[in-house]
């Protein structure tokens, strides 16, 4: 199997998958059935590492299937503590319940240790190398609902893990979950490098709690300098991601290219206009929730090599130009934006 | 009179395409009008009288040699008391039994969960009344039952090995209801589905109360997107009592 990582289309939600030599880390589970065909369609037998970035049911569920599939082991579970979680939830119970199946049946370890102190190389394989960089020491040992040695209150998404995984071929990518301002002040703090080839945006590009989204967006970029910013987002979730972020974003580089899993309402508002089902050849080879309503956009992605691999950036362009009314990952950028300001 | 190949999607056990397609509804005046739809697509309808098939066996036979494909509405006895029998059980064993492309139909009351759930997994499409009204979706309908007959279930229905937690149990005009959560699903809405699908000895409100903060594992299709295209097979019946018992659940 060919080193990748793929970046799938979960609907509103996140889950990556990184496949190296006979060893994958998956990076949260949204509660989609995508997450489960694609580990069925690779015949994954085996996950040495699954992360729950924090406790939210976007990035959380999906753990539960996993868990459960008795012919799948999961070398360990890193899902952390959340004060702010109600422990009295069907939710809860049912993590709990899937927990213990596959602990008694000796299919999962697990773990709720994970933060920037983890030794290096304790996560990485098969050429794979899984860095954690948040949360801090420090922020996990307070947990959410405290204060962030950065100030401010931690809150689930802000005690949210941050990791970036470096492909054989050197492809380095990010993977925030929802890490919000005072995550990324926490990390300024202590001067950790975020750069990356890729980045997938925290908190599927809406940030209401931030106080200037566009500024937000701006300084991320800034931080990690990628050059390609992919958006895991849901349709059924209205304007996500939001101008403001994409503007911040594009206004950082103007030439990133910006990819989304799903179609953004911001770009096609009806639902009458959505694509048929042939029109979706772009999409890779993988499971996508988004594909037999033709709710996707560039779907399920596969990242390898220069950055993305599939689908192919020239079709998936041609693809939106076909689709949206409005494709913001164009119509946003600063040389576009002031054409339209001039003729206007 | 015209047979409908559906560009050959469709391969039945009598001839080459639809042609003959059986209506079944206790409201007469609504098998009518699905009638008169499928034949404006050109199909033969042919509109069951009740009267004739009283029991579910009869009426698998009776169907089974006369109509390539089935239209049947849950409700089949309200308006004829001497039925035995719903639109689930039916349906249920046409499909199964004889590769008879079907589409059930409801009003989705709220005791869908109760009759169709034991059969759901038999059953690839369920519509609301609403939809009947469009040809297309019936048409659409048939087409996607008789591609689950010949090449199996879609990802939609496919399942997947998860615990389920029962939040409520409570009688209804049906037998004991149970309403469960269902792990690693998109949506929080309970599944309600017959207690007895657990075991017979569920069918005693006292013992399916006994159930409620409890959890079970089962095969789901994960990928329903409501509640009355879920369904779950294999009920594991060891009952977990979720780690952490200190915790009140419910």
């Amino acid at each position: 199997m060919t080193a990748a990582l793929h970046v799938l289309d979960v609907g509103h939600g996140n889950c990556a998958l990184a496949c190296g030599e006979n060893w994958t880390v998956m990076v949260d589970a949204a509660p989609d059935p995508a997450v489960v065909e694609t580990v069925d369609q690779l015949t994954l037998r085996r996950l040495d590492t699954l992360v729950v970035s924090h406790r939210d049911r976007d990035h959380a569920r999906g753990v539960v299937p996993l868990l459960s599939d008795r012919k799948l082991e999961i070398g360990c579970l890193f899902v952390p503590a959340d004060a702010a979680k109600d422990p009295t939830t069907p939710e809860t119970a049912l993590l709990l319940a899937a927990l213990g199946d596959a602990k008694r049946s000796g299919r999962c370890q697990v773990s709720r240790d994970l933060d920037d102190s983890l030794p290096e190389g304790t996560l990485d394989g098969g050429g794979l190398k899984v860095e954690v960089l948040a949360p801090t020491y420090a922020t996990a040992m307070t947990g959410p609902r405290g204060r962030s040695p950065a100030g401010g209150t931690i809150t689930s998404n802000g005690a949210s893990a941050v990791l970036r995984i470096t492909l054989p071929d050197g492809l380095r990518v990010l993977l925030p979950g929802d890490a919000d301002h005072v995550t990324f002040e926490d990390l300024a703090r202590v001067g950790t490098d975020l750069s990356a080839d890729v980045l997938v945006f925290p908190h599927h590009g809406s940030h209401s709690v931030v106080p200037d989204e566009e500024r937000f967006a701006r300084d991320v970029m800034l931080a990690v300098r990628p050059q390609t910013v992919l958006f895991s987002v849901g349709r059924q979730r209205r304007g996500r991601p939001t101008e403001a972020v994409l503007r911040g974003v594009l206004r950082a580089d103007a030439n990133v290219y910006v990819a989304c899993t799903q179609l953004s309402r911001g770009c096609l508002s009806s639902d009458e206009h959505l694509p048929r089902p042939t029109e979706l050849g772009h999409l890779a080879p993988l499971p996508a929730s988004g594909r037999s309503s033709c709710q996707s956009c560039a779907g399920s992605m596969t990242l390898s090599g220069a950055g993305l691999s599939a689908p192919n950036s020239v079709a998936h362009q041609a693809y939106v130009t076909t689709v949206a009314d409005r494709p913001l990952c164009r119509t946003l950028r600063p040389a576009l934006e002031d054409q339209v300001a001039q003729s206007s | 009179m015209s047979v409908l190949e559906l560009d050959s999607r469709l391969e039945l056990p009598v001839g080459g395409g639809i042609r003959i397609v059986a209506v079944l509804d206790d409201d007469r005046g609504q098998a009518k009008a699905v009638g008169f739809q499928l034949e404006d697509e050109g199909l033969e309808a042919l509109v069951v009288d009740l009267d004739e098939i009283p029991n579910v066996d009869d009426a698998v036979a009776w169907v089974s040699t006369r109509a390539h494909a089935v239209i049947c509405d849950l409700q089949l006895s309200p308006m004829h008391d001497g039925i035995a029998y719903d639109g689930a059980q039916l349906v249920a064993r046409l499909v199964s039994e004889h590769r008879i492309p079907c589409v059930l139909t409801t009003g989705f009351a709220p005791d869908v969960g109760m009759l169709v759930r034991p059969h759901r997994h038999t059953i690839p499409v369920l519509l609301t009344r609403d939809q009947t009204e469009q040809s297309d979706v019936l048409i659409e309908g048939l087409t996607r039952c008789a591609s689950e007959i010949r090449e199996g279930r879609d990802a939609g229905r496919r399942t997947y090995r998860v615990p389920l937690f029962v939040e409520r149990a409570g009688m209804t005009q049906y037998g004991v209801a149970l309403d469960a959560r269902v792990g690693g699903w998109a949506h929080k809405t309970p599944m309600r589905f017959p207690a007895r699908m657990l075991g017979d000895e569920y069918t005693s409100p006292a013992e399916a109360e006994a159930l409620v903060g409890k959890v079970f594992f089962a095969h789901v299709n994960l990928g329903a997107k409501q509640e009355p295209d879920l369904f779950f097979e294999a009920p594991e019946v060891e009952f977990i009592e979720p780690d952490g018992q200190e915790l009140h659940f419910g």
